[in-house]
């Protein structure tokens, strides 16, 4: 067996071990009841994430704004939404994610040309 | 690489000497065309001798392709070739291209949108893949919009300040209102989003053609079967018939009044059979001197001379119409007189004057301009491309020529007579009080 595939099969056991907390984890976490969603909590100050957010249609980055916006207020007074207007699970959606490993990939691509060696 | 490369004047100079022979041997030859089960129409022109090729994927999706919904769409599409595509990024596109030693790019006409690739024949297996590509999965992903409006805006205000570029688009839009006589540049669009562009490149995806120069056409036409493995591509008629309708237009161009010159352009509709005898109509009315501090000898080089002006014949061949007359710019307060003592000369060849030795000037000009006018890999590209989509099957520059060499005097003589009586498009820039219009000059 090689590497990655010790590596993948370790992956998929600890995925399945630890899959049942994860919701209960999320919920600890407290950003659910400030309205936002785990991909409003990445660290924004990178280029990967800047060109991920410049690709954003529209609509998404003026809610994401809008979300930043009400969790500052709450945290700002130390409280939190009315439980029913917590992020519900199937409504934390990894909106950024797909996007952020895309532009991850192409600066990944951009810095291997950039590196690479010509041999004729 | 993205950007047309110019090779240096000593390069140039060598590949020319080099090729005679080449050329010799293969300039009567006509594109070998056959169809792919997809219905993909591949054409190539064996030029086997020289290591550099071509390859060229024209869509049926020019300008005159859009309806009053998609008006614009055309530039768009053509400036979102080579972003990204579902397989590879813009990037690795242009840099893999870079390291070929290839050169990629875009062009859109009436007609059609061709994405092109020029480079050394070893390397032809990757970029008809990459063509392909571009064609069949596309991204036009939302955010790659604004760079590519960016390019357009650019473009179109880059050449419409030129006062010709604007006229003759005036001028389309007089002759033919719709259709051909859509902008080439979009300035006016109606909600360009990435998707409408999507569906307007898949709205005008049948009838695709590949033009490969210097490529083996048996391996061509394997690797476009595979390439488009999949796809439903028959030609299917859809395209709107041309109808001429003619007019004035007059451009206020601050450009041209600032200079106290003016430019105007007059031109006749005449059907795709005229266009041995057109060709022959348009040099003999001439206008371009061929030689040197000369004005050259032909009739309306010598008016316009008499009025300070400065003028070409025009002869505008598309799938079903062609524009005949000339363009002339004058000083502001000459253009009035100039136009109208050039169309004169139109008017004289009408009357039946038409000298011998005129005719024959002027159907060796024509000759010559079919033969030299498609001798570089890019004209042979465009010229196929635009035979093979509009009747399926290529003309040769030797059956054009011979075409034109059968050209009599009275062929012209009753072209001319047609002409005059028709109704005119006139288009012209330069102050308002100074430009002629149709009805002054007796049309």
């Amino acid at each position: 067996m090689s590497l990655n595939r010790i590596f993948a099969a370790g992956q998929s056991v600890l995925h399945s071990v630890l899959r049942p907390f994860s919701g209960a984890f999320a919920n600890a976490a407290g950003y659910r009841r400030l309205g936002l969603r785990y991909d409003d909590l990445l660290i924004e100050e990178t280029d990967a994430m800047q060109e991920a957010i410049r690709r954003l249609p529209e609509a998404e980055q003026v809610a994401r704004a809008y979300r930043f916006r009400r969790a500052f207020q709450l945290s700002l007074t130390h409280s939190e939404l009315p439980k029913e207007q917590w992020t519900k699970p199937n409504e934390d959606i990894r909106y950024l994610t797909p996007i952020l490993e895309e532009v991850e990939r192409e600066f990944a691509e951009r810095s291997a040309f950039e590196h690479m060696a010509i041999r004729k | 690489m993205l950007a047309a490369r110019r090779l240096p004047t000593a390069a140039v100079a060598s590949a020319r000497v080099a090729r005679t022979y080449a050329s010799a041997a293969t300039g009567s030859a006509s594109a070998q065309v056959s169809s792919t089960k997809q219905g993909v129409r591949v054409a190539t022109y064996d030029d086997l001798a020289s290591p550099a090729a071509g390859l060229s994927v024209v869509l049926n999706a020019g300008a005159r392709h859009e309806s009053s919904e998609s008006l614009g769409y055309a530039h768009y599409l053509k400036n979102f070739a080579f972003q990204a595509s579902n397989k590879r990024t813009p990037f690795r596109i242009a840099r893999e291209a870079e390291l070929q030693g290839g050169l990629l790019y875009g062009d859109l006409s009436r007609e059609s949108i061709s994405y092109r690739a020029r480079f050394l024949r070893e390397d032809w297996a990757y970029f008809t893949e990459v063509l392909a590509e571009v064609v069949t999965s596309p991204k036009f992903a939302h955010y790659a919009l604004p760079e590519v409006r960016a390019h357009v805006q650019a473009e179109s205000a880059a050449a419409l300040a030129d006062p010709q570029v604007a006229m003759m688009e005036a001028l389309h839009r007089v002759a033919f209102r719709t259709g051909l006589g859509n902008s080439l540049y979009a300035t006016a669009t109606s909600g360009v989003s990435a998707d409408a562009i999507r569906h307007y490149q898949l709205a005008n995806l049948a009838g695709l053609t590949v033009v490969g120069h210097g490529v083996e056409h048996a391996s061509l036409v394997a690797a476009v079967e595979r390439a488009f493995e999949g796809f439903d591509l028959a030609p299917v008629p859809t395209s709107v018939a041309t109808k001429y309708h003619g007019g004035n237009a007059h451009l206020d161009a601050p450009a041209a009044v600032a200079s106290g010159n003016a430019i105007c352009a007059l031109a006749f509709s005449a059907s795709a059979a005229d266009r041995p005898a057109a060709r022959a109509l348009r040099y003999l009315l001439g206008g371009e001197s061929h030689v040197k501090w000369s004005h050259g000898q032909s009739p309306l080089a010598k008016v316009a001379q008499q009025h300070g002006a400065e003028v070409r014949g025009l002869n505008l061949e598309y799938s079903d119409a062609s524009l005949v007359g000339f363009v002339t710019h004058a000083p502001a307060g000459n253009i009035r007189s100039a136009v109208h003592d050039l169309s004169a000369e139109l008017r004289k060849v009408a009357s039946g004057d038409v000298s011998t030795e005129a005719l024959q000037r002027a159907l060796a000009t024509a000759r010559f301009e079919a033969a030299d006018s498609v001798d570089s890999i890019d004209a042979r590209l465009t010229k196929i491309g635009e035979d093979v989509a509009a009747s399926g099957k290529s003309v040769s520059v030797a059956e054009s020529i011979a075409a034109i060499a059968e050209v009599k005097s009275s062929d012209v003589v009753n072209l001319a007579k047609r002409l005059v009586k028709s109704r005119p498009s006139l288009a012209a820039a330069g102050n308002p009080h100074d430009l002629p219009y149709a009805d002054e000059l007796g049309f």
